[in-house]
């Protein structure tokens, strides 16, 4: 009888193995750079409602007290919420990007989790007392746990390809949202650079006017100095320079206040069009992933991997400043 | 850029670009929020250019210099509330699509819920973590009996079994659920 079973678990064994080599499926695609790419994306987008933030603070500190409104408070307040809950949207995509990542994974570990739940069943059959299982035992474990290796393939593959499609549509609408949120903040960006332009002129109008009266009062005096005695001519000098140095400091903290906004400026736009130059590889690579499933081939995400990394530098560049 | 010398060239010259800025923001704000935003940043760009430009004939008349000032914070001033006005657009079209990616993720995050079930059932979680569960609440009776069949059983120890068997009942039951 035992002869006969041991035969029997054989031939199980052979037919499941043959059965496996003809389901013999290719490796789910590798996801991960998709899902740290998300990630990234998220990082950015956060960064970008940040930098706005900063801005509306500095841009209505340049709003005269006689012109600002008391709505102002509560438009930058409604800007943070706002904005984080578009940052809470792209939370949402990274999560989904992970659970797409963790259905592959599953799909590509199925011989290995099924060998853990075998080794599972196994303690359960010990602490019962049924006794070793034999040769023959692990031998249909073993092949039970191929089988289940590709049928796991088989049945994540599906499910990607189910959940990649039902969420497609959802993912490149929220995708142009978040273009237009973008598109929105890099606008409302320039129109607060230019008010702390209009501010720092404002302020800076008076010292340029003094510096200009000393440009005139200097070629005035360059003029004149070939009919002017040399102690007149020393004394304008002496005075031009007096003039000069005391606008000094004010006319360099004019100079410099006008590169940090210039350098703010050019920071922030740059990541701004690289947001969502990002954004619209992310929306195409969700495409691709979705036809990579659908034809088991590998998927290209290079487009997103690089749009990433220019994410990645620029945060690093504006962290910088 | 054209330098505007004097309080009288000044004001003639905007009083001749403030119909232009507004026809520019009109023809604008049919169009699109977008297009408004953008003719709006144009207007503060010629009003800012228009202060920049301006200047008194004689520097050194306070007066006169006062008298450009003042014109010049006319243009400053409507530049800062323009600005004011694109930031109550912006604010308010950021919140609009914001709300709308809210709803946008409570749908994605049904379909990651489902994904991750589906996930784990692959993975068999469910079904490890329900045959592990098993295999806890059997040494926790074979314990059990071996206690309860000792000759002078340890009361306490009987008690503080029995609550463990409960806990991996529970364990059990949200494992076959799919939970945990």
């Amino acid at each position: 009888m035992r002869v006969n079973g041991t035969r029997r678990i054989l031939r199980v064994c052979i037919a499941a193995t043959s059965l496996a080599t003809l389901a013999s499926c290719t490796s789910l695609p590798d996801t991960s750079g998709y899902t740290a790419a998300t990630v990234q994306l998220s990082n950015s987008v956060r960064l970008t409602g940040d930098i706005v933030e900063a801005e509306l603070e500095r841009g209505i500190a340049a709003i005269p007290d006689e012109v600002r409104t008391t709505r102002l408070e509560s438009d930058s307040k409604e800007f943070s919420e706002a904005w984080g809950i578009t940052v809470k949207s792209l939370g949402a995509l990274s999560e989904y990007a992970e659970s797409i990542e963790l259905l592959t994974t599953a799909g590509n570990a199925g011989q290995a989790n099924a060998q853990a739940l075998s080794d599972s069943v196994l303690q359960l059959a010990g602490a019962a007392g049924l006794g070793p299982v034999g040769a023959a035992g692990n031998l249909l474990v073993e092949t039970g746990s191929r089988l289940y290796g590709e049928v796991s393939n088989l049945l994540a593959a599906r499910s990607v390809r189910q959940s990649l499609e039902a969420a497609d549509p959802i993912v490149q609408l929220s995708l142009t949202k978040l273009q237009q949120e973008t598109s929105t903040a890099e606008r409302l960006f320039k129109a607060l650079i230019s008010e702390e332009r209009n501010g720092l002129d404002r302020r800076c109008d008076a010292v340029r006017n003094v510096e200009i009266r000393l440009d005139a009062l200097a070629h005035e005096v360059a003029v004149a100095a070939t009919a002017a005695s040399s102690a007149t001519n020393d004394a304008n000098a002496s005075r031009l320079s007096i003039g000069r140095e005391a606008n000094a400091p004010a006319i360099a903290d004019c100079r410099s206040a006008e590169a940090a906004i210039d350098a703010r400026e050019h920071e922030g736009v740059a990541l701004f069009v690289t947001t969502r130059a990002a954004l619209k590889a992310w929306s195409s690579s969700h495409t691709k992933l979705l036809t990579a499933v659908r034809e088991r081939k590998p998927v290209n995400i290079q487009s997103l991997l690089a749009a990433s990394e220019d994410v990645r530098t620029l945060i690093t560049k504006w962290r910088d400043i | 850029m054209t330098i505007i010398k004097g309080p009288a060239a000044a004001a003639a010259v905007l009083e001749a670009l403030l119909p232009s800025l507004q026809a520019s923001l009109d023809a604008a704000r049919s169009v699109s929020d977008d297009a408004l935003m953008d003719a709006i940043e144009a207007a503060k760009l010629r009003l800012r250019n228009f202060a920049n430009s301006t200047m008194a004939a004689n520097l050194n008349d306070s007066a006169e210099v006062e008298a450009v000032d003042r014109i010049d914070k006319v243009a400053r001033d409507l530049h800062s509330r323009l600005t004011i006005g694109q930031i109550g657009m912006a604010v308010g079209a950021i919140s609009a699509t914001a709300a709308e990616l809210n709803a946008l993720s409570a749908q994605l995050g049904l379909l990651t819920d489902a994904t991750e079930r589906a996930a784990k059932s692959i993975a068999l979680d469910p079904v490890k973590k329900a045959v592990d569960a098993m295999t806890a609440m059997v040494n926790s009776v074979k314990s059990l009996k071996a206690n309860l069949d000792a000759a002078d059983p340890d009361e306490a120890q009987v008690i503080a079994e029995i609550d463990k068997l409960a806990e991996q009942f529970e364990a059990l039951r949200t494992a076959v659920n799919g939970g945990g």
